[in-house]
């Protein structure tokens, strides 16, 4: 086979469950994608954002905009007692490319990852691995240094070690965003110490519209793969969804000339949707809420059959799910999407580039 | 108990690796012209881009320019998998446009349309208002 | 050490004696060129020509043999059949190219180059109707055949025939 035919993997995880099942999983999956860029919800049948959904977004928690960002100040321990360990913050650099450039990541669990290139990892002096991506000579490592460890204190070698190889040795520095999430006292707390650093705190944008009257693919609960003639799959329902989103009308007749995209089969005309795109660093503890809202949404009876949420994380992260280690490769995307139904049950979309584990 | 064998059953999981027929590009037009550009003159491009690099195979790939936004001359592309390299290195390697100096920059590479929508990457945090800055 | 593994195509130019008297290697190899060029573009082009080229010419068969890097093989073979021509712009020919056979080597391109030949003979020899066609046939085919073998073999197949 020619080279030129190749193309990047990908994966496409496709769940179907039901809320009230004993085992389901949604509030671990979303539990487990810590940073999450984009939120968009889409409803058919519906023209506004509805009334609790609304009250839930002008009470969004702030995140904390951060430049230049000495990493020592994560490091400090009134930092890790107040914050890290209590579970409650995340950070992620941004501006950096994980692909060419340094970046970091400060989990919930209280973990930070810093994802180097070679000649920093060498110049720094800290224990790494080398990128499981990075192949047979690699130019990318990853440190992982736990900051919830009992031994990660003031006078221990451990830790004095870390603070002058982040602080005198490289003394890197960083844009960075900040989430907090609990109370608001503790969102309160962590504007405070990040102010002598110049952080400021910004609220998610979100912006609202009407799609107009398009066909919608048919779609059935209890059939995700799909089944001719009867209802959509979960893959095609994937790209619709996308077409939705950016605004592309899928209407084109099957031999219309720049383009051949086409509803999948079986659809049916709707009169409206409404689209709501949320963008910031949104934490996981927002989207759960959103999707409680969602659930609340189909407790009256409503035109629409179903409502999809989607959630895209950042491109630039060391990890997307859980632990495993995330690159860019050609396209680094890490999204998922619940499909919620009238009945309960879900879809639980979860789409990754190449270099991903979703399991 | 007939509940009970409805919620076990109700569980199922497919995954679907390397599954999907199609890529898609987000691309975007440099051009000195300011002349308005529409749809089709941009797949004539594209056509013409992978007919010069990749001869008449190159130009028989079905390509589809499903979205093109005239004002700021960014499309998207729809091709099969086995064409993504071509119509890739076919837009890089492009360098007129009816005789004057034009460039393609690839912005984003996903094989699904849905992370299109969500590009982190061309994102830029909002600026402190002068009010934000007083506080 | 790592070796380059070429193919050989074998293929026969069908278009008359024009275009037979048209051929030569620099003219195939440029016509040959033309045609990826259209077919497969810049690139698929370039990448054809690394290592290709056309060794064997005979203007009284047809036959020519064009050597390619093996990974390049599918490339030229898909083109093949889209050759129109052959030769200089003042004096091209009209013509196509029908493929015998892709070799490995030189040798089994010429193995199979004498069973070829000795096949067609007898369609040959068939249509011809006097003795002195019969004569021109004979020096034919024994001008493409190499000499593998002893003599003797070609010969006796082809006294079988003008008997």
């Amino acid at each position: 086979m020619l080279p030129l035919t190749e193309f990047p993997g990908f994966q496409l995880v496709c769940e179907k469950s039901n809320f009230s099942h004993e085992k389901t999983k949604h509030q671990e999956q979303i539990k487990k994608h810590y940073f999450n860029f984009r939120v968009q919800l889409f409803i058919p049948e519906c023209g506004r954002l509805p009334k609790e959904m609304s009250h839930l977004l002008s009470q969004l928690p702030p995140y904390y905009l951060v430049r230049g960002l000495p990493l020592t100040a994560l490091l400090q321990e009134d930092f890790i007692e107040r914050f890290v360990r209590r579970g409650s913050v995340c950070a992620l650099s941004y501006d950096t490319r994980i692909d060419q450039d340094d970046s970091f990541a400060l989990l919930p669990p209280g973990s930070l990852l810093l994802s180097l290139q070679k000649d920093t990892y060498e110049t720094l002096g800290l224990q790494g691995k080398p990128s499981v991506y990075a192949g047979r000579k690699p130019l990318h490592y990853v440190v992982n240094i736990d900051l919830t460890s009992p031994t990660f204190k003031s006078g221990k070698k451990n830790y004095e070690r870390v603070i002058w190889a982040l602080g005198e040795n490289l003394s890197l520095k960083f844009n960075v965003l900040v989430a907090g999430k609990g109370s608001r006292g503790m969102d309160h707390s962590l504007a405070e110490f990040l102010a002598p650093f110049g952080g400021h705190p910004v609220l998610p944008e979100f912006s609202t519209q009407t799609v107009l009257p398009q066909s919608c693919p048919t779609l059935h609960s209890n059939q995700l793969a799909g089944q001719d003639m009867v209802g959509c799959g979960a893959i095609e329902l994937f790209d619709w969804l996308g077409a939705v989103t950016a605004g592309i009308s899928c209407s084109n007749p099957p031999d219309g000339y720049p383009s051949s995209l086409g509803c999948p089969e079986p659809n049916e005309n709707i009169q409206q949707g409404f689209l709501l795109n949320l963008t910031g660093l949104i934490t996981p503890e927002t989207v759960l809420e959103l999707l409680q809202q969602v659930r609340n949404f189909f407790s009256e009876p409503k035109f629409a059959p179903w409502a999809a949420l989607t959630v895209h994380g950042f491109a630039d992260v060391p990890v997307a799910w859980e632990r495993g280690e995330h690159g860019f490769h050609k396209g680094g995307e890490n999204l998922y999407t619940f499909i919620v139904f009238v009945d309960g049950s879900y879809w639980l979309l979860r789409a990754t580039g190449t270099q991903d584990a979703c399991l | 108990m007939s509940t009970d064998e409805k919620t076990t059953a109700s569980y199922e999981k497919i995954t679907y690796r390397n599954a999907k027929k199609h890529f898609y590009l987000r691309v975007r037009l440099e051009l000195q012209d300011t002349r308005v550009l529409n749809a089709v003159e941009m797949h004539c491009l594209v056509t013409k881009a992978l007919k010069e690099l990749h001869g008449d195979t190159g130009a028989a790939l079905l390509c589809d320019l499903i979205h093109f936004d005239s004002p700021s001359r960014t499309g998207i592309l729809r091709v099969c998998c086995s064409g993504l390299v071509r119509v890739w290195s076919a837009l890089t390697m492009l360098s007129t446009f009816r005789g004057q100096p034009c460039a393609v920059r690839i912005l984003q590479v996903s094989p699904f349309l849905l992370s299109l929508s969500g590009d982190s990457r061309s994102w830029t945090p909002p600026e402190p208002t002068a009010s934000e800055c007083q506080n | 050490m790592v070796r380059l593994k070429n193919r050989y195509v074998l293929c026969v130019v069908r278009g008359g004696d024009l275009a037979l008297r048209a051929l030569s290697p620099s003219a195939v190899h440029k016509t040959l060129s033309h045609t990826l060029q259209a077919q497969h573009g810049v690139y698929g082009q370039a990448r054809c020509l690394i290592g290709m080229t056309v060794f064997y010419v005979n203007m009284k068969t047809g036959v020519v043999i064009v050597r390619v890097r093996k990974d390049s093989l599918s490339l030229l073979s898909s083109a093949l059949p889209f050759v129109s021509n052959v030769g200089y712009p003042p004096n091209r020919v009209p013509c196509h190219l029908q493929t015998l056979h892709v070799g490995g080597s030189i040798r089994s391109c010429q193995k199979f180059l004498i069973e070829y030949h000795r096949k067609t003979l007898q369609s040959q020899l068939a249509a011809c109707v006097t003795n002195e066609e019969r004569q021109r046939v004979r020096a034919a085919i024994t001008s493409t055949c190499f000499s593998i073998g002893p003599d003797k073999d070609v010969d006796a197949d082809l006294d079988l025939g003008s008997d």
